[in-house]
């Protein structure tokens, strides 16, 4: 095993094999290579049965850059020695794996590699749906699904063998992603942007303008009693939880989450930044009627959104 | 250069019939798959060596119908040529 051959150990084995001196078949080797590779480079092709084809092949000169200096140089035109090996020799040499057979893969290893990413798949969904049902805060998910095709990208890089597995993975997980973030951005969540905190702060002195300035303004639009703080006319109270949104609370009420703006108003004594309610307010929800409120009714959802540009403009 | 060729050049230099010379060709290549198969290497002074190398299994695709196969491992026969020839070789000068 592993050993090494030289000319002469061969000629050995040969003179064993054919029963002839071993000066003779060191003579018969020496003379086969010398002539060998002289015909190899007058006629760049020598065949020999039960061995395989020795070539020389011209590899064209092509530019190359030095690495150490950055210089650009040209490599010459030159020979390159190809061997292909004989039909004969080479299932000689591959006996001991000649049992393998190349076989089609069906969905199977699919399957595998997708077995572990289906759970991710799952808790990602789970999730979502959780979201925009009970109230947690939107760009979480995001992150968290971004983190999770991160953490199934890095390790499986490494594999190579799953490579295209990987990649055909990943771009189903960006799909999925893509979907599912343009349908968040169809519904804008309240700006949580440091900028609006920033001016929240800055901003309690002026609310009262704010407010003063706006509420004639929307209930000339609505042509509507002003609402009544305290009346009785409430669908129902909900308490600020962490996690809490208008818009989420918007949605469950109404149906559409642009109408956070009427709980907004309608709470404006409690709440002075809609980005910044403290957590365990009691907001009042109003009667939909009050406002005209119809998720069905563009319109209707159309006045909200452009009552929503004049609140965030504002703050 | 085809193996007739080869031969009828080796026994004219040799001397010996060219029955004589095949069968010597014959045995020595039997010698070199005995030894490729005991994994071991030959070193031919001037000329190269010959050796086995194991190819690991890949997956193929074939880009017509989009099927994969599995091309499981295997060992190839290889040869190095060794430093005089490819002088040889570089001193080519009549291109093509």
């Amino acid at each position: 095993m592993n050993n090494r051959y030289s000319l002469q150990e061969i000629a050995g084995m040969l003179a064993k094999k054919t029963g002839k001196p071993k000066a003779d078949s060191e003579r018969f080797l020496k003379i086969l290579f010398s002539h060998v590779s002289e015909s190899l480079c007058e006629n760049k092709l020598v065949k020999i049965k039960g061995l395989g084809a020795f070539k020389l092949v011209i590899v064209k000169e092509r530019e190359s850059i030095n690495v150490n200096t950055g210089e650009r140089f040209i490599i010459p035109k030159h020979y390159s020695f190809l061997y292909q090996p004989d039909k004969e020799l080479r299932e000689l040499v591959n006996e001991p794996f000649s049992f393998f057979e190349t076989t089609e893969l069906t969905g199977e290893t699919v399957s595998e590699t997708e077995k572990t990413k289906e759970p991710e798949y799952a808790s990602g969904n789970d999730t979502v749906n959780e979201k925009t049902t009970l109230a947690t805060p939107i760009k979480d998910t995001e992150v968290k699904e971004e983190a999770a095709v991160i953490k199934h990208a890095k390790p499986r890089k490494k594999n190579l063998f799953t490579g295209a597995l990987l990649i055909l993975t990943v771009i189903l997980l960006g799909v999925f992603i893509y979907f599912h973030s343009a349908g968040f951005f169809d519904v804008p969540p309240v700006e949580q942007s440091p900028e609006a905190e920033v001016t929240a702060s800055i901003l309690p002195a002026d609310t009262s303008n704010a407010t003063s300035a706006e509420e004639p303004e929307i209930l000339q639009g609505e042509d509507l009693p002003p609402a009544m703080p305290n009346s009785s006319g409430i669908l129902g109270t909900d308490t600020i939880v962490e996690g809490s949104r208008l818009t989420l609370i918007s949605l469950k009420y109404y149906r559409h989450k642009k109408f956070w703006v009427y709980i907004y108003e309608y709470n404006r004594e409690i709440i002075s930044n809609p980005n910044q309610i403290n957590i365990g307010t009691v907001i009042k929800i109003p009667l939909p009627e009050t406002y005209g409120i119809d998720a069905a009714d563009p319109a209707s959802v159309e006045k909200a959104r452009q009552l929503e540009e004049r609140i965030i403009s504002n703050l | 250069m085809n193996h007739k060729e080869l031969i009828t050049l080796l026994s004219k230099e040799l001397g010996w019939s060219a029955t004589e010379t095949s069968g010597m060709l014959a045995a020595f290549t039997s010698v070199v798959g005995e030894c490729l198969t005991g994994n071991d290497v030959i070193n031919i002074k001037g000329f190269g060596q010959f050796g086995i190398k194991k190819r690991g299994e890949r997956i193929n695709v074939n880009p017509a119908s989009g099927k994969r196969y599995l091309i499981p491992p295997k060992l190839v026969p290889v040869f190095k040529p060794g430093a005089s020839l490819k002088d040889k070789a570089k001193n080519i000068t009549d291109h093509e």
